[in-house]
């Protein structure tokens, strides 16, 4: 018996075609595109006309053929932003302008840099005038930067000083910058760069205190003045020095690790873990109310990290609900991503059915953790291990010694032990996907396999009535090849004699491998 | 007459003076209670009287202070609502999350393709939709107000305008240019009622409009990649069994949240 390569490719792909509509749960061809359907969506194409709501428009065709579906870009004209794939009913019903171009077309919907005071933000013209209406500033447009993180490194922070100036006769000071100080309109103004409040030859009656603050958009902790003015970065070590009080300087007390809960040093980093916020029971600080807050998930408990470890800010690991002992994907099970931002660990399913599964690196000392797709599908049309096992292209693993045999009709025949003609092995999916198996047993068809055990009985042992001896294939008879036919049977997905993610076992375990052996 | 009788003897006449004077110290002791009583009530009054009036439907004499508790409640209710509704009072196209319909902004029927907006003007749909929501109130609170001062005497005339509602920077703002005049002894008149919220809501829908952005070109969005640039900003995503996910944007500071569904690329 023998078999074609070509047609055995072709019929794998017309199975696993099948087992994608399984998966889907929907036939593949929609046939009307409606406006909008029944149950309120806009611009879906649906299997019936009757799931269209009959009072807009629906036409048996694919939406992007209909002028009423036609995808484009909605222009905010009052926020100056613009959302691509927008159909135009959907634009209009909130007075948005609609346009049939995509959004990189569009000369409204380009980006630049826009620079509101301190800040900046890579958005349109329109947005930048408008934030700037709303924060009440002048704002500068640059065209000429096209890439976001040259946008924002861009940001100048304006030097501040002293802007001093006199009030009821006293003469007083506010921390600003020199354009702020200027246009303030106060009297007897006189700015002062580089200089804090609290310099004594200023004059002013701002005096430094032991006092904290926090400062929007900055993650430090900074000293207070009499005037409520920031002063510079605390230091509990300089707040007697008259020098720290006198000019802007940056901080020297840095331990280059955000300083986490640090009773002597406010130079916090949001990167490396920690903000300014205020100290709670338990945190305390040399001076003042606010500390250096610990952004680490320093509480989390789980299996994941050993005891005494816990995962950093920003740090994101992946996860599994299977229940520890048990094998990975199983039935029920998916694919978690952790993330733990500003002490709080969330958990991010990757996908139902592990049609994603997670990824993870730490070779940088810091972990990072991707869901991306189970590129399981193509396993089943490899024939070789080399093809196979490529990484970069898919989630599969080689089987040696079995392959799937079809037969001259190209009819599905199980799982067949390799001989010299045929594939030396069969690829099969790394990650079992998941699927509704209580609705369809889809690709679990591919994991039956036949073994024709030969026996043999000489006519002496005929008539001694003695059992038939196998002679080929007697390997099938035993534990192993059953085992190894399960195990076949559980990569292609939620298939097999196994258990379910919470260890409960399948309801037909017993019936792995029915033998039919001759009579005596 | 026999002795003690008629007469007052002498025990009697010190156990009556006695007795007369406990009951004049009696007497002042209840005298100096009251007092202290009544000088109590004149200061509670005076203190809790603006309070006073308006728990007692007294009257208030400032109009603007009265819309703006009239309508404080509801104009917080309809913000709380579409906040976990994904931006509509009564939600058409939704999936149940946590006992509330979640309106989806982005959606395809299909597995692997890329969504569709479903409301690509979040801020402005919004904005109406509270209106909507807080019209019929802001009405009857007019009503209420002028029935009130037209007891008290007061010539009422009331110009009604247009009622507006803005989402802005770290605040929710319901403005209503509705002309007021009253006319006693003097005229007061008030050009304009407004009401400001406390919320974070203007920043929570840009964000999410940033992320139906990245749902309808990519399929997905980076949650990480928002908590990183906003430090007080927690996203969340929720996967549900059809490939639906909901996100929830949580202010960390106020507790303010907006959440919504997409399904895009459903696999």
């Amino acid at each position: 018996m023998h078999f074609k390569m070509a047609e055995k490719k072709i019929y794998a792909f017309c199975i696993f075609f099948m087992f994608l509509i399984f998966l889907t749960g929907i036939v593949s061809a929609a046939f009307f595109c409606c406006e909008k359907t029944k149950g309120g969506a806009w611009c879906q194409s649906m299997g019936s006309e009757s799931d269209c709501d009959p009072n807009y428009g629906r036409v048996q065709t694919s939406c992007d053929a209909t002028s009423y579906c036609r995808l484009g870009t909605c222009i905010n004209q009052q926020e100056g932003n613009c959302m691509p794939n927008t159909p135009q009913k959907v634009c209009e019903e909130d007075r948005g302008f609609w346009s049939d171009k995509k959004r990189d077309d569009l000369p409204q919907c380009q980006l630049g840099c826009c620079l509101i005071g301190e800040q900046a933000a890579f958005v349109t013209h329109v947005a930048c005038n408008r934030l700037g209406s709303l924060y009440g500033t002048n704002v500068s447009y640059r065209t000429n930067i096209k890439d976001e993180l040259q946008c924002l490194a861009s940001a100048t922070s304006y030097e501040k000083g002293a802007c001093v100036y006199e009030e009821d006769y006293v003469r007083t000071c506010k921390l600003t910058t020199q354009k702020a100080c200027q246009d303030s309109g106060l009297s007897k103004v006189e700015f002062h760069k580089g200089y804090l409040c609290t310099a004594v030859e200023l004059g002013t009656n701002c005096a430094p205190t032991e006092k904290t603050k926090c400062v929007e958009n900055k993650d430090e902790v900074y000293f207070i003045d009499t005037c409520n003015n920031i002063g510079n970065v605390y230091d509990s070590s300089k707040v007697k020095d008259v020098a720290y009080w006198t000019k802007i300087q940056e901080p020297t007390c840095s331990d280059n690790a955000g300083n986490k809960n640090s009773r002597s040093c406010g130079d916090c980093d949001y990167y490396a873990g920690s903000i300014c916020k205020g100290k709670k029971i338990g945190e305390s600080t040399d001076y003042g109310d606010y500390i250096c807050k610990n952004l680490d998930c320093t509480e989390y408990k789980g299996a994941d990290f050993d005891l005494g470890s816990y995962p950093r800010h920003g740090e994101t690991w992946c996860a599994t609900d299977t229940k520890s002992g048990q094998a990975n994907n199983l039935p029920g099970s998916s694919y978690y991503r952790m993330v733990c931002y500003n002490g709080e660990v969330t958990i991010e399913q990757c996908d139902v059915f592990r049609q994603k599964i997670c990824i993870e690196n730490n070779s940088l000392g810091f972990g990072i953790a991707n869901c991306r797709p189970n590129l399981y599908l193509d396993c089943f049309g490899q024939n070789n291990s080399d093809d196979c096992l490529l990484r970069e292209e898919r989630d599969c693993q080689w089987i040696k010694d079995y392959y799937f045999y079809y037969d001259a009709a190209g009819t599905f025949g199980g799982i067949q032990k390799s001989n010299s003609s045929s594939p030396a092995g069969m690829c099969v999916p790394l990650n079992a996907p998941g699927m509704a198996f209580w609705n369809e047993g889809g690709i679990c068809v591919l994991g039956s396999a036949q073994c024709i055990v030969k026996y043999e009985r000489g006519l002496i042992d005929k008539w001694g009535k003695k059992p038939w001896k196998p002679i080929e294939n007697k390997e099938c008879l035993e534990a192993a090849w059953a085992n190894k036919m399960n195990d076949i049977c559980m990569s292609l997905g939620d298939c097999g004699s196994k258990v379910n993610y919470i260890g409960q076992e399948g309801y037909k375990n017993k019936d792995v491998v029915k033998t039919q052996a001759p009579e005596v | 007459m026999k002795s003690g009788e008629g007469k007052l003897g002498k025990k009697d006449a010190v156990a009556s003076t006695i007795f007369l004077k406990k009951n004049r110290r009696g007497q002042v002791t209840i005298f100096i209670i009251i007092a202290i009583m009544i000088v109590a009530l004149g200061l509670l009054v005076y203190f809790m009287y603006p309070k006073l009036k308006t728990t007692l439907g007294i009257g208030t004499k400032d109009p603007v202070g009265y819309i703006q508790s009239c309508v404080e409640d509801d104009i917080k209710e309809a913000t709380e609502t579409v906040s976990l509704q994904g931006g509509s009072i009564s939600p058409e196209h939704y999936i149940l999350y946590d006992d509330a319909k979640v309106e989806y902004l982005c959606y395809t029927n299909e597995y692997y393709k890329l969504c569709t907006v479903q409301q690509a003007m979040l801020k402005q749909h919004i904005e109406s939709e509270i209106k909507n929501k807080i019209n019929q109130k802001v009405d009857s609170c007019f009503n209420s107000l002028k029935e009130d001062y037209e007891k008290r005497g007061y010539n009422f005339q009331l110009k009604t305008g247009t009622k507006k509602v803005e989402l802005l920077p770290k605040r929710v703002i319901a403005t209503f240019d509705y002309s007021l005049t009253l006319t006693k002894e003097n005229t007061e008149k008030y050009t304009s009622f407004n009401f400001i919220l406390d919320n974070n809501l203007y920043e929570l829908v840009a964000i999410a409009e940033s992320i139906v952005e990245s749902e309808t070109l990519q399929g997905d969005a980076e949650t990480t990649l928002y908590m990183a640039y906003y430090p007080d900003l927690k996203v969340e995503k929720k996967i549900k069994e059809d490939g639906t996910k909901i996100y929830i944007l949580t202010d960390r500071n106020k507790g303010n949240k907006f959440q919504f569904a997409s399904r895009s690329n459903a696999f």
